[in-house]
């Protein structure tokens, strides 16, 4: 194999290598499917794509890449749901009172549910040790031996597009021969190997990965949001290298580099996760491979590729060093995630332990367990807008609609406990309605989306006969709701607290009134507020308190409720990038915040409203439970290269970082900004093309954010300085 | 018993070991010529105006009992007795009040809301202003601290009676002690008093065994010239052995401007890399310990 050092410098340039339609006649093939729509379950369907699209897409090969995956096939599939999913819509209507209310609050952003297909963690062990023949194999024996129609017929699909696939490595690895590179010879090679076996070596593993991420994320359009522990997974290849190919660690973090450097070339939405570290408590935290792959992954700093950390108290400190050292220098694709807390938030969700024990990270920060479908972002509930209705007598300020709780006029509420109690009521009803819209999507998905490729991943799934989303076969079928905009809400309260019942300087009413009029002409007032009124994430214990009532309040509704799919429900703290939509309908808050303007990010406080050091952040978003949040939460830490620099500033890092977790943080990710650096990218793009920051969930290129974004991040780093 | 302070930092990295919250003292019986908290000079509470911030809302002029407030932001300080109303209602917090008083629960309370975070060698320590202007005070509270197994620091600046140093020692981990000048004169010109009793002072801990850190800032104009006199006189004391180095740096202004007063020195500036990396050699060679 050429040298990575030589290549890897050099972006991957893709050509095409023709299969036997083009990309615009499958899309208009699976318009037409989708279009053909009489309330049929789309499995069938579904699947028949699927193979079809392996059958006739084009292959894509770079020069010098040692590995093969890419197609043309992205985006076919998802014209099929789409298609259904109008004809769907068509026959909607609209209905009693009570749909009525549910759509004015989806409408209003209060309270909204979606399907998600989209956040999943393929059953690696088993494609690792059975690869694509192993599992077509014993398709067709269980194929033959069922009894059960449906089940039956699950299996003759299941065959049928694994068999494709097999098909296709078939397609690639003609391509890569005929493409006259070492390289791609080399991954012609191990494609036709894995064809017929399963992967022996590291390279073929990290093939098998490679090509199952293209099937099942651009194909069958699941996204894959996690490459599973690679430590894990990829140690028994390791080994086999070691003791019957003599490979060096050099050699395997070469052909680590390519990997890493492939997947890159996908550009994935919000990245393309992998953990490392155990999440076993029984197991050691590290083995071998740990470090390797650790070390390429913070040399390359490949903006497209995230790690999830697995912590635990008894983590190596080198570890935590080795990536906050990485950290600080601008190679921020780690973050922290807690396994203890983790599994104990699982387990309270009716996961058995053993199951809990065995999560990935989905995504962003969303905890899966082994054997798991979470959907992880299926609904989302505003915390801001329920403080809203509760001092606006229960009526939307911008859409002047009614749909939640109703609530007293605001003249009657007495005490700050009796608002606490109007919040909750607004709570309650965006709980029933988030619940409702999800579970109506619910019932709507088996229509739009099937996984034959995922589904035959899952033991329970696979051995069931039934496909994890079209037949709700996985053993827990979960479904997620994440509550936005909890500091906005826990000031908004706590400035109501200090303004109306404390100082008495105005009635509710009036101060209702000035909310409406979003501050206009009380900007002094606003800016008090804002600037001399106590906010959460500054360990002011009667802020934070009320940040944990509504947590933990919500918390309850949610976890554990049944769902339409025989799951339960599970509640998370982010807020990603849906604080934009969520606070552009949300009115002017009683934080000092303009109708409008963003919502508070993750569990983090306000925007720049930290202004009393890491530790008093960290404390504040530990006032509350994170076992209670089995749909995972994060927290973002902004911290000014100079507080972090020396041998002394990584020693602080590393401290706060463990002390964070061990009293029970669930995540962690940290960004160490200096703002005049990014005022120059800001200028200059160009001269800093490769300037990392985190964005909620996922990493990104500085220069690549909007001017809004950017701003945010200044407006941060001249907080944290 | 109370202690007058003008600021608590928490997240101090770079004050001594781990993660620390740093306590600011009011009131120091020297007049650096570069200081960065002139905030800490006098004992007495203080204004400060902050004009950047200032939205000329008016509500200080609505406010103040005493009529001091001219206009928005202009402050009579002839009238105005630090009762801090201004300060309390101004929205966007331009005007400060520099001191207020704590007792020893109080602050120790205070101190302690981050102890989560003190593990591996962090803590608390004390600074100012000269914290052993109020040695009783700061006594009483670093007992407190090491009974509950935290890890202390005083920063001091060595220009208090023996006794004070005294009350402190069995409580303080560690002494963050500054060294501008061995020079009297040089040491006058720069901080406005002689050095006999610092020098004394430090001798005093060496003999005592106290953990001791030398903080040596370095101010071209002032006291670049001392830094070898201060190696031979670090060299005597046979314990200390680790020196902190400081680079001057501008960044304090605008706080002279808050309160009213005028920048002390102008002819200052940092040393530059190449003078300040052979003062850092010259003491390693030496076998210190350099922190910078």
């Amino acid at each position: 194999m050429e040298s990575f050092e030589r290549t890897c410098g050099r972006p991957l340039i893709f050509r095409g290598v023709m299969g036997g339609k083009s990309h615009d006649e499958l899309v208009a093939h699976a318009k037409s499917v989708g279009k053909d729509f009489q309330r049929e379950k789309a499995t069938e369907q579904y699947a028949c794509l699927v193979s079809e699209v392996m059958d006739y897409c084009a292959v894509l090969i770079a020069e010098g890449d040692p590995f093969i995956s890419l197609t043309d096939g992205g985006g076919i599939l998802s014209e099929f749901s789409a298609a259904r999913r109008k004809k769907l819509e068509q026959s909607d209507e609209e209905s009693d009172e009570h749909e009525i209310r549910l759509r004015r609050g989806q409408r209003a952003y209060a309270f909204q549910g979606h399907e998600d297909f989209g956040h999943t963690c393929p059953g690696y062990e088993r494609l690792l040790s059975a690869g694509i023949c192993g599992v077509i194999d014993e398709a067709k024996a269980l194929f033959e031996k069922e009894r059960n129609v449906p089940k039956k017929n699950f299996y003759r699909l299941i065959l049928r597009v694994w068999t494709s696939a097999r098909s296709l490595a078939l397609r690639m690895a003609d391509a890569g021969e005929g493409a006259n590179d070492e390289n791609l010879s080399l991954a012609a090679k191990n494609l036709r190997f894995l064809a017929d076996h399963p992967p022996m070596t590291f390279m073929q593993a990290l093939q098998t990965i490679a090509l199952y991420y293209e099937l099942q994320q651009n194909i069958e359009d699941t996204p894959v949001r996690s490459l599973g522990k690679l430590d894990r997974l990829l140690y028994p290849f390791y080994r086999y290298d070691v003791e019957k190919n003599n490979k060096s660690v050099k050699d395997i973090e070469e052909e680590f580099s390519y990997f890493l450097r492939h997947l890159d070339s996908y550009k994935a939405c919000s990245n393309i996760p992998f953990a490392l570290c155990e999440t076993d408590p029984s197991l050691p935290r590290e083995n071998e491979l740990t470090r390797i792959l650790l070390r390429v992954t913070l040399r390359c700093r490949f903006s497209n590729i995230k790690v999830h950390l697995n912590y635990r108290p008894d983590l190596s400190e080198e570890i935590v060093s080795m990536v906050n050292d990485a950290i600080r220098s601008g190679s921020n694709s780690v973050v922290y995630i807690n396994s203890d807390i983790t599994v104990s938030a699982l387990e309270k969700i009716g996961i058995e332990r053993e199951d809990a024990e065995d999560f990935n990270v989905v995504g962003c920060y969303e905890p899966c367990a082994r054997e798991e479908i979470p959907c992880s972002c299926a609904g989302r509930l505003n915390f801001t807008k329920a403080v809203e209705l509760a001092v606006n007598s229960g009526e939307d300020m911008l859409t002047g609609e009614h749909y939640a709780a109703a609530a007293p006029d605001c003249d009657e509420i007495c005490s700050f406990e009796e608002m606490m109690e109007i919040v909750k009521a607004q709570l309650r009803a965006f709980a029933e309605g988030s619940l409702k819209s999800a579970k109506q999507r619910e019932r709507v998905q088996i229509y739009l989306h099937a996984s034959p490729l995922l589904s035959a991943t899952y033991p329970s799934s696979f051995y069931g006969g039934k496909d994890v989303y079209a037949d709700y076969g996985a053993k827990y079928n979960n479904t997620s709701i994440c509550g936005m905009g909890i500091a906005t809400a826990a000031d908004s309260l706590y400035a109501i607290q200090e303004i109306v019942f404390r100082q008495k300087r105005m009635k509710l009413s009036e101060f209702t009134r000035i909310l409406r009029k979003n501050w206009q002409g009380e900007e002094p007032l606003r800016l008090y507020i804002k600037n001399r009124i106590p906010k959460y994430g500054n360990n002011v214990q009667e802020v934070d308190a009320i940040a944990a009532e509504l947590v933990e309040y919500t918390a309850n509704l949610i976890n554990g409720k049944p769902n339409a799919r025989g799951g339960v429900f599970r509640f998370a703290l982010f807020s990603v990038d849906s604080r934009f939509p969520l606070g552009e309908h949300t009115a002017a808050s009683a934080d000092g915040r303009f109708s409008g303007e963003p919502l508070s990010k993750n569990a983090g406080a306000s925007a720049c409203a930290d202004r009393n050091g890491l530790p008093a952040l960290l404390l504040s978003v530990l006032s509350y439970d994170h076992t209670l949040i089995p749909d995972g939460m994060v927290l973002d830490v902004v911290l000014h290269s100079s507080s972090v620099s020396g041998e002394d500033g990584l020693k602080a890092m590393n401290t706060a970082v463990k002390t964070y977790l061990d009293k029970g943080g669930f995540a962690v990710h940290i960004n160490v900004l200096d703002a005049e650096l990014l005022r120059r990218a800001q200028k200059h793009p160009e001269q800093y093309a490769n300037l990392q920051v985190r964005l909620c969930g996922w990493n990104v290129l500085f220069s690549s954010l909007s001017r809004r974004d950017q701003d945010e991040f200044i407006a941060q780093a001249e907080v944290a300085q | 018993m109370r202690g007058k302070i003008f600021a608590v930092k928490p997240f101090a990295v770079h004050d001594g070991n781990g993660i620390r919250t740093t306590v600011f003292f009011k009131g120091c019986p020297l007049r650096c010529r570069w200081c960065h908290n002139p905030e800490g000079l006098s004992f007495e509470t203080q204004l400060s105006f902050f004009a950047s911030k200032c939205i000329s809302c008016g509500t200080c002029m609505d406010v103040c009992p005493q009529g001091a407030v001219l206009s928005a932001g202009k402050i009579d300080r002839t009238r105005c007795t630090t009762c801090g109303k201004c300060a309390e209602a101004c929205p966007t917090a331009a005007l400060v009040v520099q001191g207020y008083s704590v007792t020893e629960e109080m602050l120790f309370q205070r101190v302690t809301k981050e102890k989560a975070f003190y593990r591996d060698g962090g803590g608390v320590t004390f600074s100012g202003g000269e914290c052993l202007l109020q040695s009783e005070f700061c006594a009483k509270v670093l007992r407190r601290l090491k009974h509950a197994g935290i890890n202390t620091a005083v920063d001091t600046c060595g220009m208090v009676e023996r006794k004070d140093l005294e009350a402190v020692v069995p409580f303080t981990d560690t002494f963050l002690y500054d060294l501008k000048a061995i020079d009297p004169k040089v040491h006058k010109r720069c901080t406005g008093v002689e050095n006999e009793q610092i020098l004394e002072n430090l001798t005093y801990l060496n003999k005592e065994g106290a953990n001791v850190e030398v903080v040596i800032p370095l101010v071209k104009g002032y006291n670049l010239g001392e830094w070898e006199k201060m190696l031979v006189f670090l060299k005597n004391l046979e314990r200390i052995r680790t020196v902190k180095l400081l680079k001057y740096h501008g960044f304090y202004f605008s706080k002279y401007e808050a309160l009213g007063w005028k920048i002390p020195a102008t002819d200052i500036s940092a040393p530059t890399e190449e003078e300040f990396a052979a003062i850092k050699n010259a003491f390693e060679r030496e076998g210190f310990i350099v922190k910078i």
